[in-house]
């Protein structure tokens, strides 16, 4: 068996997504897209890749496997994701949605593992390109924008990214992706790559836009790789670049507050991605060894707890055909544990202790303390207060409990409860036991996050913090849920600047419209003088006839005759 | 007939024992504050209660802030577009 170790990883998830398309539509269909991760993640477990897997390509050297710790943990969480999300689309009688759903997995891990430049731009276009049709599946007219507006920004980050690339070989004679300084052009524009697909802020805003427009089953799937994966590359490009500190704080923060105001729970749900990725970022800021292993720890783990708020707040608009917080509540009465769910997947992204979230974000905020980023730490806290209001409090508590919305849904379908029960387990397995998600990490774990006065802190800043939402629910403070959409930076692409280009078509229509009447204008006016002057009727017809021109032309004739016999 | 965990809360002399429940653990975890020794990356951490007292009016500057915002930014969902995604119904079909 071992000639199969001479795969390259995603090469499984292609295989496997070519031949799903010729499978029966229905149960061995679905069995076998939902194995087929597990079989990458064995078959890369027991592989051998310690060498990577070099070709050489006209003067390139392309590594389709570096295998490190820190592409390990990334590659292990997207196998998990992959399947987990497979399981949750499991009752999909789809020939598309399986087969992107792995194809989308597969470039995504084909990146994490790309040693050269080359080789991570054509998997980035792979994830952008396949990706979008998790969106386009929803078949609406809407979604179809939203997929275009995603599509067109996906394929800029790697349009960008392929003009650093090249400039990057041109100043380096080398492809190889390593630790580069921000300085020169080609560094700031792979930088700006991997910030469009982190969703920096003012870049963010195809997140919010597309991810709430996917299918069901498509969010789940999308909200696992894209983002991670740039925080992938940016962990192993840009560590300890400072300024990714002061970007991640604030992409902390903002979301918050848009987060707050929503209507929409899974528009919510990218809201609060957002936030998460910002712990990340500035996790890869300070680039310390823990708190490099903190960025790790807590992309692992969110896209656990993300993957399962996305599914149950998924199940929720699968039985009651919304997933607006107007319209939804006391859902418990009848889905009681996709509530049950839902509640483990905010106690994580909320960092309770026992839960996954307490045991990574740790890391990033020890880190922030260690090297003295005082402001930065207190925007943290803030920011974890913040995640708590929206992701902790307001998705269960407005799905599932808050007043009785007269609805009566079944509870998920099996699938989708085996799905979330899996996740939930691991978030809660991975917050008991830290020390297996430690021992993957890039460097060795000197932390121990269960300390009384960690627990402590923790409890209090949660508990206080569920406190004043309870003195503001009283006093019925909270923002009330209606129905409508926020502004947000995308305003300036969907409304400023179309805008801007009908006032500039409105000024260049008039001004060609003008210069056409001016020209017509003046030649009538032209062709009216000839006219009037020796038209049928004008003067000089009456006057002039064709006698009086003859006679003319006679005299004319003499007075030169008479000149040269002089 | 399914075993419903929430149900059993729903009357409201037990939820009220729940919310007793919670308001005892915040004053225990506010006094608890007093009795365990932190050690603090900063100065500020060091006070008395930080983190209790920062939640809460950490939590209500959210909220208060949060309104703020939807005063200046909120618009009717059909703003960008009649058919955008944000006043469309969802249907994927019902399944068992």
């Amino acid at each position: 068996m071992s000639y199969l170790y001479f795969f390259p990883i995603p090469v499984y998830f292609f295989i496997g997504a070519v031949l799903s398309i010729f499978l029966p539509k229905g149960f061995i269909k679905s069995i076998f897209v939902t194995l087929v991760p597990v079989i990458a993640l064995v078959a890369f477990i027991y592989g051998d890749y310690t060498n990577g897997l070099k070709v050489q390509f006209l003067d390139l050297e392309l590594d389709f496997m570096r295998v490190d710790k820190l592409s390990t943990v990334f590659a292990i969480i997207f196998c998990i994701a992959s399947c987990l999300g497979n399981i949750f689309a499991f009752h999909l009688r789809d020939t598309m949605q399986p087969f992107i759903a792995l194809v989308y997995a597969g470039a995504a891990i084909g990146a994490v593992f790309a040693g050269d430049l080359v080789t991570l731009f054509v998997y980035w276009e792979v994830t952008a390109i396949s990706s979008v049709f998790l969106i386009w599946a929803r078949g609406t007219e809407g979604s179809y924008h939203a997929g275009m507006r995603y599509l067109i920004i996906q394929v800029l980050s790697g349009v960008v990214l392929l003009y650093g690339i090249a400039l990057f070989y041109h100043d380096n004679n080398s492809i190889e992706f390593s630790r580069m300084e921000l300085g020169s052009l080609s560094s700031y524009l792979i930088f700006l790559a991997f910030g469009i697909k982190c969703a920096f802020p003012l870049l963010h805003n195809w997140l919010q836009d597309s991810y709430p427009s996917a299918t069901i089953t498509g969010t789940v799937i999308l909200s696992a790789f894209t983002t991670k994966l740039a925080v992938y590359a940016l962990a192993r490009g840009f560590a300890g670049t400072e300024i990714l500190i002061y970007i991640g704080a604030i992409m902390t923060v903002f979301p918050i507050f848009f987060a707050e105001v929503e209507n929409d729970l899974r528009k919510v749900l990218a809201y609060s991605l957002n936030n998460q990725l910002g712990f990340m970022v500035v996790g890869i800021g300070i680039g310390t060894e823990l708190a490099l292993n903190g960025t790790a720890a807590h992309a692992f783990s969110h896209i656990l707890y993300k993957a399962l708020l996305f599914m149950s707040v998924g199940a929720v608009l699968l039985r009651t055909g919304t997933s607006r917080a107007s319209e939804l509540g006391g859902l418990y009465r009848t889905m009681p544990l996709t509530a049950i769910f839902c509640l483990i997947g905010a106690a994580s992204i909320s960092a309770f202790p026992l839960f996954s979230g307490f045991i990574s974000k740790s890391l990033i905020m020890s880190g922030a303390g260690k090297e003295h980023y005082q402001f930065i730490w207190l925007v943290l806290v803030f920011a974890s207060a913040g995640v708590l209001s929206h992701s902790g409090i307001k998705v269960p508590f407005f799905a599932f409990f808050h007043h009785d919305s007269g609805k009566r849904p079944r509870e998920a379908p099996l699938n989708m409860l085996i799905a979330m029960g899996l996740t939930a387990f691991l978030c809660v397995y991975i917050g008991i036991n830290p020390g297996h998600l430690y021992s993957l990490l890039p460097y060795e774990v000197k932390y121990n996050p269960y300390t009384l006065e960690h627990i402590l802190t923790q409890l209090q800043l949660l508990c206080f913090a569920i406190l004043a939402f309870y003195v503001l629910y009283k006093f019925k403070q909270l923002p009330s849920e209606e129905r409508g959409v926020n502004l947000d930076f995308d305003w300036t692409y969907r409304k400023l600047l179309p805008s801007i280009i009908n006032i500039l078509v409105r000024i260049l229509s008039n001004f060609e419209v003008g210069v056409l009447k001016f020209f017509k204008t003046v030649i009538s006016a032209f062709v009216y003088g000839v006219y009037s002057l020796s038209g049928p009727d004008s003067i000089t017809t009456r006057i002039w006839t064709s006698g009086t021109m003859v006679l003319c032309i006679a005299i004319v004739l003499l007075v030169v005759l008479g000149i040269i016999l002089i | 007939m399914q075993l419903n965990f929430f149900k059993y809360f729903e009357k409201p002399s037990r939820l009220k024992v729940v919310l007793l429940v919670f308001f005892l653990l915040c004053g225990v975890l506010f006094c608890a504050d007093f009795l365990i020794e932190r050690h603090v990356y900063f100065d500020v951490e060091a006070y008395s209660n930080f983190y209790s007292v920062y939640g809460f009016v950490m939590f209500s500057i959210i909220i208060f802030g949060s309104r703020v915002l939807r005063f200046f930014l909120m618009r009717k969902e059909n703003y960008y577009d009649k058919k955008a995604v944000d006043s469309e119904e969802y249907s994927e079909g019902d399944i068992n």
